[in-house]
């Protein structure tokens, strides 16, 4: 059996320890909007980039859009509490009632699954039955450099032929923000490294 | 014969006059009941575990202290301080077919408690008893007729059947009994909750084939009575069953709207749920429970 000469062997084991310690940079925000901003800074980066149809929910707790989504008809929604936003869901995208159009929503997932990989890096965990797949990147770091911080879900469900319908959904949450502003409203002490006062 | 005509002009004027006086005395009757009532309180929290009672505050006006009082003499009983009563609190189990007075707390001006009686059956009770219990029997039924209510059919404005797609920018969250969809979104429910905030976005329960069947908003628990009260003012005394959490809204055969509050992870959780009643048989078959 021939050796394995000293200096690949070291090479590959540097490698390796490069590919397990590298993390993605930490996530500013989602579409140019930054975590913890509030809605008139939102409204200015949605309109910049073309989204219309602006909503107002629930006394400012939420704001949504329509407009696309890399390429793809969409709404999108802000979720705010004291005017921070800590969440957005972008929905509707590949919306198809008939079940004999399942590929397409199935061609759009993969597509949307090589974009966040290649911008947030390889998924934690998929799961899920097969008319309903979930991919998350859970560890994600936001401003805060926690690798924990951020929670990025990207789900598909197929046409079943019922009201229900078949599309693709994205859920991006900054979870270290979303416990501090949830804490506050609620009248509970906040973390102490809460990032907003 | 002048004298004469006087005379029974007089008279007329005073048969005149009478009248008026006893008309005005009937009047006056009607607007002095013998009892006036309002609801006390609508729930009421004891330790970890919520239990919802009604209460009724029964408030004697001069005519009613006279009637505890002689119902007591006529007892042959000692009148004792109930004709001191400022007002009785009646504690009502509300049952689907009737109401059950289970407590009855008489107190005077001061707020001291005259006297303080547990019964379920108040007719061989000492006076004035089944006197007060008759009394809230009358009364109760007003407080748990419906108001007449413009709340249309379904969740927050969107009707029941509706499928996912008709709610902008609502996401899939979980999938259950393979036909139930569960989706959450911001909805407009200020029809509902006012000017109290939600804390969370609404989750909405979807049939593959029957559509949108319940909705639930989250709330701060702390404005749980605020919620209540806007519900009562809007909907009328909502109804409780005995070994369940929340004060429920019956108002129609497809819509039924209830209100609980839990304590956890140090906070109180105020959730409101609105749902189409005809969809719980179904549901109960798909889980294989008893309805």
């Amino acid at each position: 059996m021939r050796k394995i000469p000293g200096v690949i062997l070291a090479l590959s084991l540097l490698l390796m320890i490069h590919a397990t310690s590298y993390a993605a940079p930490p996530v500013e925000g989602f579409l140019g909007v930054s975590w913890g901003t509030g809605l008139e800074q939102i409204d200015r980066a949605m309109t910049a980039q073309g989204f219309s149809g602006k909503t107002v929910l629930n006394q400012g707790s939420a704001v949504r859009y329509r407009g696309n989504f890399e390429g793809y008809p969409a709404y999108v929604v802000f979720s705010l509490w004291n005017n921070h936003f800590y969440r957005v869901t972008v929905s509707g995208i590949c919306q198809v009632w008939d079940k004999d159009r399942s590929s397409e929503v199935g061609e759009c997932f993969g597509r949307l699954q090589a974009l966040f990989t290649q911008q947030y890096g390889q998924a934690t965990d998929e799961a899920g039955p097969p008319e309903t797949r979930v991919t998350y990147w859970n560890k994600l770091a936001g401003p805060a450099g926690q690798k924990d911080e951020l929670r990025l879900i990207l789900l598909r469900h197929l046409p079943e032929g019922g009201l229900t319908e078949g599309s693709v959904e994205v859920l991006f949450e900054n979870r270290r923000l979303q416990t501090c502003l949830y804490s506050q409203m609620m009248g509970r002490m906040p973390p102490g490294d809460c990032p907003v006062k | 014969m002048k004298i004469k005509r006087y005379w029974v002009m007089w008279m007329v004027a005073a048969a005149l006059a009478a009248n008026f006086a006893f008309a005005a005395s009937l009047c006056k009757a009607e607007e002095q009941p013998a009892f006036k009532s309002e609801a006390a309180s609508l729930v009421k929290v004891a330790g970890r575990e919520e239990s919802a009672v009604f209460w009724l505050k029964l408030i004697p006006t001069s005519a009613g202290l006279e009637q505890l009082v002689s119902a007591r003499r006529q007892a042959g009983l000692e009148p004792g301080r109930f004709g001191a009563a400022a007002y009785v609190l009646c504690q009502v189990d509300v049952r689907p077919d009737r109401f059950v007075i289970i407590q009855q707390l008489y107190f005077d001006a001061a707020g001291v408690v005259i006297a303080d009686w547990t019964r379920t059956d108040w007719a061989s009770v000492e006076p004035p008893g089944a006197i007060i219990a008759s009394q809230a029997q009358a009364v109760l039924p007003d407080y748990f007729k419906l108001k007449a209510n413009n709340l249309p059919p379904g969740f927050a404005g969107i009707p029941w059947g509706s499928s996912p797609a008709s709610i902008p920018g609502a996401t899939q969250d979980e999938t259950m009994a393979e036909v139930l969809r569960v989706y959450v979104a911001v909805v407009d429910v200020s029809a509902l909750l006012g000017d109290v905030p939600q804390v969370k976005e609404a989750w909405m329960l979807f049939d593959r084939d029957r559509g949108l069947q319940r909705g639930a908003i989250s709330f701060d628990g702390r404005n749980y009575e605020k919620v209540l009260q806007r519900l009562t003012d809007l909907l009328g005394n909502p109804r409780w069953k005995p070994g369940r959490g929340g004060l429920y809204w019956s108002l129609a055969n497809d819509l039924k709207i209830e209100i609980e509050v839990m304590p956890a992870f140090g906070m109180l959780h105020g959730l409101l749920k609105v749902e189409n009643p005809q969809f719980a048989a179904y549901e109960a078959h798909l889980f294989g429970r008893p309805e």
